[in-house]
C-alpha cells in the first residue's frame, strides 16, 4: 500500500462524524434533522434554501447527538451534524447500474441532477457546482479543468486519474454539457506524464475529439489558476494575478463527483484524500467521508510511527495546520500531511540579506522582500504601490529566504 | 501509536526552509574566493589591494548614502556585506583604484537608490558584460558587424516572450535596452547591437534553459558566468566601459524607483 496505489480505499467507519453545512451565501444550506433523531445513509440531514443552495447528505446510519459550531481541518468555520455512528451497520452506497442515458439529458437536467445530489465544485474555494456551471465565466467556449496538483505530497486527484481516466472523462464531457459549452481542456502537470498518456488514449477510443488534454510545467505553484491560466490561454495574460487567482476552476475531485452523482445517482458525501507524511504508518489515498475527524482519518493508514511536528490539511507549502485532531475533514480537504519536527523547525529570524531569491522564485514577479519591508514599516501605501495586493501566497518567496523572514505574513499585512 | 498534538501554531509554508543565511552567504564568499584567486593570478598583489579598495569604498559609500537618506531599510542590516562580495567580483576588471572606487559607489548608489532592485537588473548587465567581453577577445570579435540581425531577432524574441507580462522583465528590458543605445552612442555602431544581443541571448538562457534547474546550479552558473566575465574583462581592460556600465545604471535603478514600473505593469498603483 502506498501513495501510488491506485485502489483508494474506505476507513471503517468513525464513532462520531461532524458533517459540515454551510449556512449562508453561496451555499444556502439549512438542517433538516433534529438533536436525537436517527439518521440514515444517504438521506439529507440539510436542504437547500432558495435557488442556489445545494443540500447535505449523511455518509453513515447513526444518530444526530447535536448540531455544532466547529472549524474544518480546512479552515472553514461551520455549523455541523454531529452524528454518533452506527458503526456496526453504517451503510454504504450501492450503484444499482451504471445509467448511460445522460447523453441524451439536457443541460438544465445534468445541472438540477448535479445539484441535488449536492456537487460542490472544491477548488481553492467551495461553490455549488450546479451555479457555476449555469452562471461561470468561461473564456473561448471552453471548459478548463485544474488537473495540476503542485503541491509537494499530494496525489488525490492524479491517483484518480490513473485509477478512474475513463470516468474523469466522462464526467469532464458531463460538465461540459451542462455548462452548454464547445470544448473542454483538462490541464494536468507534467510530472503526471502518465496519467497525461492515459487520458490521451482514452479520448483517442472515445473520439471525444474536443477534449483536449495538455501537460503544463511540473513547478509549484502551477495548480494557481493565477499561473495556469495565462498559460492556457494568452488573453488571460491581461488580468490582474490576484483576479485569476479566485478564478473557479473544477477539480478531479469535482469531475468525479460529478461523473458519480450523474451516472450513479450518488450523492456528494465523500472525496479522495491523500493522507501522508513521514510520520504517517502507511501513506496513502483513501476515500474520507466528509466530517469525519483528522484522528479517525489517520487510522485508515494505521496511525503515526511517532509524533508529528505539524498536522497539516492540505499540501505543506499552502495548507492550514489542524488546531485539533477532532476537527472534521470537509469538501476543501484534498490532503492530511503528518510532518516531522525536524522538517518544521521555526529558524530565528535574521536580517534581509539582499539575495533577491525571493523575487526570483516569485510566480506573478513581485519584490517581496520590498513588500516585507514596507510592510515592517508600516508603510501600508508603499506596500500597496509594489503590488503586495497582487500576491497569491503561495509561500515560495518565504521558503527559499535565507534570512526566514515571514515574508507571506508580512506581504499579506501590507494588502 | 495515535498523535497527542500540542501543535500547531505555523504559518505556511511549514516545509522547513533548507538554505540557510550561512550557506548563502559562503556561497557568495567561495565565488569571491575563486575570483580573489584569479585576480591574484592575472595582477598580483594590486589585485588584492583592489580588493580592499572596493571594501572600504562600499562601506564609506553605504553610510553616506544612509547620511543622505536613500537607505531602503529602516535598521543595518547584511545587505552591505552581501553586496560588496557581490561589487568585489568586479575586481579582477579594473586596475586602477580610483577608477575601483569610482565604480563601487557608483554600484552602492545604484543598489540603495533603486530600493534594493539592483540586484535583479545588474544580473543581466553581468551576463551581457560577459558575453561581450567573450566577443571582445576571441576571433568573434570580428563578427560584431553581423550581429545586428541576430540582436535583433534575440532581443524581439525575448520581448515576445516576457516583456509585456512581468515587471521584473520589463525594468530589465527597459535597462538593456537603454545602455545599448548608450553604448551605441559612446563606443560606436557594434557596441549597442552586441549589448543587446548578448544581453537577450543571456535572459534567455537564464530564463528558459536554466529555470528548471535547481537554486544550487542557477547560483553554480551564476559563478561560472561572473569568472568568466571577470576573466575576460581583465584580459579585455574595458575600465572605461565597465564604470559606464555603473553610473549608467546607478541613474537607470533610481529612474526605476521613480516611475515605478510595479503599477505600470498590472495597470495598478
Amino acid at each position: 500500500m502506498s501513495l501510488g496505489t491506485w485502489t483508494l480505499k474506505r476507513p471503517a467507519p468513525p464513532e462520531v462524524l461532524r458533517v459540515p453545512v454551510y449556512g449562508d451565501a453561496p451555499f444556502y444550506q439549512e438542517v433538516k434533522v433534529l438533536p436525537g433523531q436517527a439518521v440514515s445513509f444517504g438521506m439529507k440531514l440539510a436542504e437547500p434554501r432558495g435557488a442556489m443552495g445545494v443540500p447535505v447528505y449523511c455518509p453513515a446510519n447513526g444518530t444526530v447527538n447535536g448540531i455544532i459550531k466547529t472549524r474544518t481541518v480546512s479552515g472553514e468555520n461551520v455549523f455541523a451534524v454531529e452524528i454518533q455512528v452506527d458503526r456496526k451497520n453504517a451503510g454504504a452506497f450501492l450503484a444499482s447500474g451504471e445509467s448511460s442515458d445522460w447523453a441524451d439529458i439536457s443541460a438544465e437536467r445534468l445541472r438540477a441532477q448535479i445539484k441535488e445530489k449536492g456537487v460542490l465544485l472544491c477548488g481553492r474555494q467551495l461553490r455549488p457546482l450546479a451555479g457555476y456551471l449555469e452562471k461561470g465565466t468561461f473564456h473561448a467556449k471552453t471548459l478548463i479543468i485544474n488537473a495540476c496538483e503542485s503541491e509537494p505530497y499530494v496525489t488525490a486527484g492524479e491517483v484518480l486519474l490513473l485509477a478512474h481516466p475513463l470516468e474523469i472523462i466522462k464526467g469532464v464531457e458531463i460538465l461540459r454539457r451542462a455548462a452548454g459549452l464547445e470544448k473542454a481542456l483538462i490541464a494536468v502537470g507534467a510530472n503526471a506524464e502518465q496519467a497525461v498518456e492515459v487520458l490521451k488514449s482514452k479520448i483517442y477510443f472515445l473520439k471525444w475529439n474536443h477534449i483536449e488534454v495538455r501537460a503544463f510545467p511540473a513547478r509549484y505553484p502551477q495548480d494557481d489558476p493565477a499561473v495556469l491560466l495565462p498559460l492556457v490561454d494568452p488573453f488571460f495574460s491581461d488580468i490582474e494575478p490576484r483576479v485569476l487567482h479566485d478564478w473557479p476552476l473544477p477539480d478531479i475531485a469535482t469531475v468525479y463527483a460529478a461523473y458519480e452523482a450523474i451516472v450513479f445517482g450518488k450523492p456528494f458525501f465523500e472525496r479522495a484524500v491523500t493522507i501522508t507524511g513521514e510520520c504517517v504508518v502507511q501513506p496513502q489515498n483513501v476515500w474520507l467521508p466528509f466530517g469525519i475527524g483528522t484522528m479517525d482519518a489517520l487510522k485508515a493508514c494505521k496511525g503515526v510511527l511517532r509524533e508529528p511536528g505539524r498536522m497539516l490539511a492540505g499540501g505543506p507549502m499552502r495548507g492550514i495546520a489542524i488546531q485539533n485532531m477532532e476537527q472534521p475533514v470537509s469538501a476543501m480537504t484534498d490532503a492530511l500531511i503528518a510532518l516531522p519536527k525536524e522538517w518544521t523547525a521555526e529558524s530565528a529570524e535574521a536580517d534581509c540579506i539582499r539575495c533577491g531569491e525571493c523575487a526570483e522564485v516569485c510566480p506573478v514577479d513581485l519584490s517581496p522582500a520590498l513588500i516585507a519591508a514596507a510592510s515592517k514599516r508600516q508603510d501600508w501605501a508603499g506596500a500597496r504601490e509594489l503590488n503586495a495586493q497582487q500576491c497569491l501566497g503561495c509561500g515560495n518567496c518565504a521558503y527559499v529566504c535565507p534570512s526566514h523572514l515571514p515574508l507571506v505574513d508580512l506581504i499579506q499585512k501590507g494588502f | 501509536m495515535q498523535p497527542t498534538i500540542a501543535f500547531n501554531q505555523g504559518a505556511a509554508p511549514h516545509l522547513k526552509n533548507e538554505i540557510s543565511f550561512v550557506s548563502m552567504l559562503a556561497r557568495q564568499l567561495g565565488a569571491l574566493l575563486i575570483l580573489l584567486l584569479a585576480s591574484f593570478w592575472m595582477q598580483g598583489l594590486a589585485g588584492l589591494l583592489l580588493f580592499a579598495v572596493v571594501l572600504v569604498t562600499a562601506f564609506a559609500g553605504e553610510i553616506i548614502l544612509r547620511f543622505l537618506g536613500f537607505s531602503a531599510v529602516p535598521k543595518w542590516d547584511l545587505a552591505l556585506i552581501h553586496q560588496t562580495v557581490l561589487l568585489a567580483l568586479f575586481v579582477p576588471a579594473l586596475t586602477s583604484p580610483a577608477l575601483i572606487a569610482a565604480s563601487t559607489f557608483a554600484m552602492t548608489f545604484f543598489y540603495r537608490a533603486s530600493g534594493g532592485r539592483g540586484a535583479y537588473v545588474l544580473q543581466p548587465v553581468c551576463l551581457a558584460l560577459a558575453f561581450l567581453s567573450v566577443l571582445g577577445v576571441t576571433p568573434a570579435y570580428a563578427l560584431q558587424g553581423m550581429t545586428m540581425i541576430p540582436s535583433a531577432i534575440l532581443f524581439a524574441l525575448w520581448a515576445a516572450l516576457r516583456f509585456p507580462r512581468t515587471r521584473v522583465e520589463a525594468e530589465r528590458f527597459i535597462c538593456v535596452l537603454i545602455l545599448a543605445v548608450l553604448l551605441t552612442l559612446l563606443h560606436g555602431m557594434p557596441m549597442g547591437p552586441a549589448f543587446l544581443w548578448a544581453a537577450a541571448a543571456g535572459e534567455i538562457l537564464f530564463d528558459y534553459a536554466l529555470a528548471p534547474l535547481s537554486s544550487a546550479a542557477r547560483m553554480g552558473y551564476r559563478v561560472f558566468v561572473l569568472i568568466l566575465f571577470a576573466l575576460f574583462l581583465a584580459a579585455a581592460r574595458a575600465e572605461e566601459a565597465l564604470l559606464f556600465t555603473g553610473l549608467t545604471a546607478g541613474f537607470i535603478g533610481a529612474w526605476i524607483e521613480k516611475r515605478n514600473l510595479n503599477g505600470r505593469v498590472y495597470g495598478k498603483a
